[in-house]
Parts: structure tokens; C-alpha cells; sequence
């Protein structure tokens, strides 16, 4: 081969180079611009939950003032109207009194949860909580409660973790108060609390109350579900959607295992932040 | 003859009318005071208290306004309240009263010197608390 030849032959595969690598250069332009594209997506989606998030919590703010405002008229004057006409009223007109006075207070327990709900979260800054010391002051605040049913505890060494700490306290608070308001007729409730570290923190709060049914297990974390009377047992049923809530808050799972009749385990999972793994 | 001690005057402040004849019974009710002035809106309020001044007559002792007015809300009605009459500001309770109550509102309220932050409606036995906590003897 003479260097024309030579150098033809080089030139070609120089050529051959150039050529892949300008389809190499096009083909990344193209995902780069595809990814880009995915990217403002992304961003308008966020953009609009934001938004949305604002107006929401616009909205419960108002409509919980503008709810409760007429409310407490009506219950103050249905008081005030059974109070001092009570006697012109008779048997049967403060029973109608009392069935709307009844229903006031529930819509207003009702609008006032609702605006606690929306609320969670709203602090969101990030502490130190050590459970420990959690569990022990829910204890000395529920000490009234404690006494009238008994109530006793086995409390594990339970770890410091991160998180918001208010949240965490209504979280560990609404499982405890649960634990003993749904005790079994004739057994004081007993409370054994434990934390387990795996890829997360899992605590469990366990009791010896009356269980749940298995075709329950899923709506119980639903706002305002209740599965017991009003009568029998106290409450919006608003505590486990909260607790669900605060979980889905600091990126955890809360689950349950449970018989009809033979108690419950409410466990729930944490993730480490970062410098704890 | 009522020995209890009593107000000279108090000031009700409440865009509802309903809630405002409400509180009215109740200071009736509950004999804390000489005279109950019921009045709707803030500006209605720093007016008749103006007059109060110019007029050289005492203020009320206490003072119940609504957080959520229209037009002027409380905390604007208590920042002019403090600007157009410092000097007397100081004697008067003002107690904000609210639907709901909310941490960030309680917070403004202490950091104000708000004398109290409560619920509504008021009763009886609120106003005899508060009568006992800030009644001063002069009559």
C-alpha cells in the first residue's frame, strides 16, 4: 500500500469515528431532552400540589371558623332557651332541645378535629425525641385515666429517634389512649410497648382489649370511621386516621395485628434520618 | 344589695350580633358589671372610645374583642387601640376572643400583652374568674 492508500484508509476510519460518535452526541441530546421535558412535568405537578396544599389549608382554617362561629350561636342559645323556658317547653320540648343541643357539640367536636387533622405537619421542624421520655409524660398526663381503669404498662427501652415532635407525642398518645379506652369488660388493660431497630425503627404498642375483626383492620385508618356507637365508646374517630397521617409524615408504615376478642398490636415503622443509619 | 365587686364598664366587640347579645346575658348574668357596651366593629370601637377620651370619662375596664372581624380585625383594632391611647392602654384588660383556638394566635396575643386569650362563648364563671383576677377596687 502506498501513503495515499495509507492515508485514505485512516481518513475512512477517522470518518467512521466521527460519524458514531455524532450519533453517540445525538442520541444523549435526545435523552437530555427527554429527560428535560420530564423534568417540567415533574415540576408543574409540584407546583400544583403546592398550590393546592395552600388553598387547603386556607380553606379548613376558614371553614372551621366560619363552621364553628354559627355553631357555638346555636349551642349558646339552645342552652340559654332550655335554661329559661325550659318549664313552658315541657317533658318532650327539652328532649327536642337536647337532641339538637347533642348534635351542635358533636358537628362542633367534628369541625374541630377536622381542622387538627389538616393542621398536622404544619411545624415542620425536625427533633430529637426520645421516646422514652414520650411515653413517660403521655403517662403522667393520662394519669387520671390510668387509675380509673387500671390501666398498667410494660415499657421496653425505646430508642431517640428524629422526627416532629408534637405529631409523634399525639401519635404515641392516641395508640395509648386507644389501648385502654377499648379494654375488655372485666380485665384492666396492660399495655407492653416495645421498639425494635432493622432497616427503620418498628414499634409496637400491644394490648389485651377487645380486638379488631379482621374486615376492619384497613378502614379503622380512615377519617371519621368508627366501629363502635357512640354510646358505647366515646370519639370522632378521628385518632387512627391522624396516626396514619403523622406515620405517612415522617415516611413510615403503621400497621396492625389484631383478633376480635383477643387484643390488638398497633406497630409502626420510622426510618432512620440520615445520620442514623 | 349585691356586694360583689363590679366593673364600672366593659366593652363587647363583635362583628355577631347573635354572639354579642349572647355575651351581653351573660355579663348580666353574671353580675360583673355596671354597664355592657356592645359595639360591632373595631372602628365603631376606637371611635367610641375616643369620645371616651375627649370627653375626659373613663375607659371601660375590660375590653372582649373577636380575632376574626371584618373590615378591621382584632389585632389591628388592638395596635390602634395602643397607638391612639398609650397612656391609659395599660390599665385596660383586653381579652381576645376566638372560635378556635390556634398556637400561632395565642403566641401573638402573649407577645402583645394581651391580658387574656379565650374561647367562646364566655360564661358565668369565665367572668367571675376574670372578675376576681383583675377587678382593682375602684368603683
Amino acid at each position: 500500500m502506498n501513503t495515499d492508500d495509507k492515508n485514505s484508509v485512516k481518513l475512512k476510519k477517522a470518518e467512521r469515528k466521527i460519524r458514531i460518535l455524532e450519533d453517540m452526541v445525538e442520541s444523549r441530546t435526545r435523552n437530555l431532552y427527554a429527560a428535560n421535558l420530564n423534568l417540567k412535568k415533574r415540576n408543574d405537578s409540584l407546583r400544583e400540589v403546592i398550590l393546592r396544599n395552600e388553598e387547603l389549608e386556607q380553606f379548613a382554617y376558614v371553614a372551621s371558623h366560619d363552621l364553628q362561629e354559627p355553631l357555638i350561636t346555636i349551642i349558646s342559645f339552645i342552652d340559654l332557651l332550655g335554661e329559661e323556658y325550659g318549664d313552658k317547653l315541657g317533658e318532650v320540648g327539652k328532649q327536642y332541645l337536647d337532641f339538637i343541643s347533642e348534635s351542635s357539640s358533636g358537628l362542633s367536636s367534628v369541625v374541630e378535629d377536622l381542622l387538627d387533622y389538616s393542621k398536622l405537619g404544619k411545624h415542620h421542624e425536625m427533633t430529637k425525641v426520645d421516646c422514652n421520655e414520650l411515653v413517660e409524660a403521655i403517662q403522667r398526663d393520662l394519669t387520671s385515666t390510668i387509675s380509673k381503669s387500671k390501666a398498667t404498662f410494660a415499657v421496653g427501652e425505646l430508642p431517640e429517634i428524629t422526627g416532629f415532635k408534637t405529631e409523634l407525642r399525639l401519635l404515641f398518645q392516641n395508640l395509648i389512649s386507644n389501648a385502654i379506652k377499648f379494654c375488655a369488660e372485666d380485665t384492666p388493660p396492660h399495655i407492653i410497648i416495645t421498639a425494635e431497630k432493622g432497616t427503620n425503627w418498628t414499634f409496637s404498642i400491644q394490648d389485651n382489649g377487645i380486638g379488631i375483626a379482621k374486615g376492619n383492620q384497613e378502614k379503622i385508618f380512615t377519617i371519621f370511621q368508627r366501629l363502635h356507637s357512640k354510646n358505647d365508646y366515646e370519639g370522632t374517630g378521628i385518632g387512627l386516621a391522624q396516626c396514619k397521617k403523622i406515620i405517612n409524615l415522617h415516611g413510615g408504615e403503621i400497621w396492625i395485628n389484631s383478633k376480635q376478642d383477643l387484643g390488638s398490636t398497633f406497630c409502626f415503622s420510622i426510618p432512620f434520618y440520615e445520620h442514623e443509619k | 344589695m349585691n356586694m360583689k365587686n363590679k366593673f364600672h364598664t366593659v366593652l363587647l366587640i363583635d362583628d355577631s350580633i347573635p354572639i354579642n347579645y349572647f355575651h351581653k346575658i351573660m355579663v348580666e348574668k353574671s353580675d360583673v358589671a355596671l354597664s355592657c357596651i356592645a359595639l360591632n366593629n373595631g372602628q365603631e370601637a376606637l371611635d367610641y372610645l375616643q369620645k371616651k377620651q375627649d370627653a375626659q370619662e373613663r375607659f371601660p375596664e375590660v375590653i372582649f374583642v373577636d380575632i376574626n372581624m371584618p373590615v378591621m380585625n382584632g389585632w389591628e383594632f388592638l395596635e390602634k387601640f395602643r397607638t391612639n391611647h398609650n397612656s391609659t392602654t395599660k390599665e385596660v384588660v383586653t381579652v381576645m376572643l376566638t372560635t378556635s383556638i390556634n398556637p400561632d394566635d395565642k403566641e401573638r396575643a402573649e407577645k402583645l400583652n394581651v391580658s387574656n386569650y379565650l374561647l367562646k362563648p364566655l360564661t358565668v364563671k369565665v367572668l367571675d374568674d376574670l372578675r376576681n383576677t383583675y377587678f382593682k377596687g375602684q368603683l
